[in-house]
């Protein structure tokens, strides 16, 4: 209960600093390019607008939560704000959680307004929103609590602008993991792949929420990859917000 | 200069923000687009001249790659255009279409395309084959890229045993349709018939998506129309591969 009353708390602070305005930003991008690019797109027009929309879905989605998320906790402790609270029987845990599940409230809300106007562009363009378009975006929904509890773990502990800077790292990292695992084997010197295979098991595997690709072709999409990777993402989620709760409790506020 | 840090990474602060980025990269882009207009004489492809392998650009992406593909694409289109209008050479469109499709191994407009301009417009029939033959190794089961083997078979390089050889792959994919099928029993039975590579241009004409595919497919058509119905000579793309492709005359 007290988990959910901050969480509905972070959603109303999102709403109220105009964070949705990005969707309509969103809206504008998506009509424009299709406007803008069909003469050039030359037969793949449909595939173009599908594959900008899920793209700048996931972009939007991260830039959300990066900008966000990492000024959830500081602000409240610049404000003094967070001694109001914790004053109160809530626990640091529900504090971060109930924050967490705020923002990714505001993040599910925001991929599925935005997934309305995905399809629309979709029904524009002549195309129609199919089955393997949903399960991308819900893959991107488990991507964003993976990076939004990234956000948590990391404002438990540094300042806003470091939980921006690290974060995003881990993102575009998490994103590029099957490259960098390629590039041990091609270096072949053994500290770099003992480097990155300790990065494997540490950074998240970001590239296993991605099946846009698949989406966009018609491909089929394994159910048990997109069950897997659910499971994975809910796993990553909670062992890092369970280790936020860990450094957080430690955090002195003066 | 901290508390300036973080007032400017307010939420309240990021729609304006963000909107002042993309007009500024709007801007950016257009000055960009115009410099590269003005100096086109001189510098006609330099972008394209420098361009990344598809590792790095997989890796700049960020994951991406699917959007580096389309932009990578429109400007593989706008090259092919800009050639059109005699701006600068085609060299590079080998290059920029191969990385297209590597981004993008399931693109198969880009291997149409492909394969088309560089088998027609750049003589460069076989890398227009190889192609298409990497599309395939990505997607065994689409019946498209066969059949476009075999149509740049009969009718660019003239090999009719080649072309039935390509629609008869074509004609066995499981989403095959009728039409593929009839074009492996034409051109097995009535191999250089002039009537068979009308029928594969309007086929083609007719099926396509592309815009400058189909322009270049009804300028064929017109030439070919008169021709069969002896109202015009045999053009002179036919009789030139026939010297190139060693077909008998009145084969095409």
């Amino acid at each position: 209960m007290r988990i959910l009353a901050i969480a509905r708390n972070t959603f109303r602070e999102a709403v109220r600093d105009r964070i949705f305005a990005l969707v309509a930003v969103f809206g504008l991008l998506l009509v424009s390019s299709s406007i803008i690019l069909s003469p050039l797109t030359i037969g793949a027009q449909q595939k173009l607008v599908a594959d900008i929309g899920l793209a700048s879905i996931s972009v939007f989605s991260v830039l959300v939560v990066l900008f966000v998320g990492s000024g959830l906790v500081n602000k409240e402790v610049d404000k003094r704000t967070i001694m109001t609270i914790l004053s109160k029987p809530v626990s640091r845990f529900e504090y971060l959680f109930g924050k967490y599940l705020g923002l990714l409230g505001t993040i599910g809300v925001m991929i599925g307004a935005m997934s309305v106007l995905f399809a629309l562009a979709l029904l524009a363009t002549g195309s129609s929103f199919e089955l393997p378009y949903l399960f991308s975006l819900g893959l991107t929904v488990v991507e964003m609590m993976v990076v939004t509890s990234v956000v948590i773990f990391f404002s438990s502990f540094t300042s806003s602008v470091l939980t921006s800077i690290f974060t995003l790292g881990v993102f575009l990292a998490g994103r590029m993991l099957p490259d960098l695992e390629r590039f041990a084997i091609v270096t072949g010197n053994p500290d770099v792949e003992l480097t990155t295979n300790l990065l494997k098991y540490v950074l998240p595997n970001l590239d296993l929420f991605d099946v846009r690709n698949a989406a966009v072709h018609g491909l089929p999409i394994d159910p048990a990859h997109v069950a897997w990777a659910v499971v994975y993402g809910i796993i990553y989620s909670a062992v890092l917000l369970l280790l936020a709760d860990r450094l957080f409790r430690r955090r002195e506020f003066k | 200069m901290r508390a300036l840090t973080r007032s400017m990474l307010t939420p309240r602060m990021l729609t304006p923000l963000m909107l002042l980025l993309a007009l500024s990269l709007g801007w950016v882009a257009g000055e960009a687009g115009q410099r590269a207009r003005d100096s086109r004489s001189l510098v006609a492809d330099d972008d394209v001249a420098y361009l990344p392998t598809a590792a790095a650009i997989r890796f700049m992406s960020a994951g991406y790659d699917d959007v580096a593909a389309d932009i990578l694409w429109l400007r593989t289109v706008t090259y092919y255009g800009e050639w059109r209008q005699g701006d600068h050479g085609i060299e590079f469109f080998r290059e920029l279409s191969r990385r297209v499709v590597e981004l993008d191994p399931h693109f198969v407009e880009a291997y149409r395309f492909s394969a088309l301009v560089l088998a027609d417009d750049l003589g460069a029939f076989d890398d227009g084959i190889d192609i298409l033959r990497r599309g395939m190794q990505v997607m065994p089961d689409t019946w498209w890229l066969p059949f476009e083997a075999g149509f740049l078979e009969y009718t660019v390089r003239l090999d009719n045993e080649k072309a039935a050889r390509w629609f008869r792959i074509a004609a066995s994919k499981p989403d095959a349709p009728d039409r593929a099928k009839n074009f492996a029993a034409f051109v097995t039975s009535r191999a250089g018939d002039l009537k068979v590579s009308l029928e594969l241009w309007k086929f083609v004409a007719n099926t396509t998506k592309n815009p400058e595919v189909r322009i270049k497919a009804e300028a064929y058509i017109e030439e070919l129309q008169a021709a069969v119905d002896g109202t015009g000579p045999v053009p002179e793309w036919v009789t030139r591969r026939r010297i190139i492709g060693g077909r008998s005359d009145g084969d095409v």
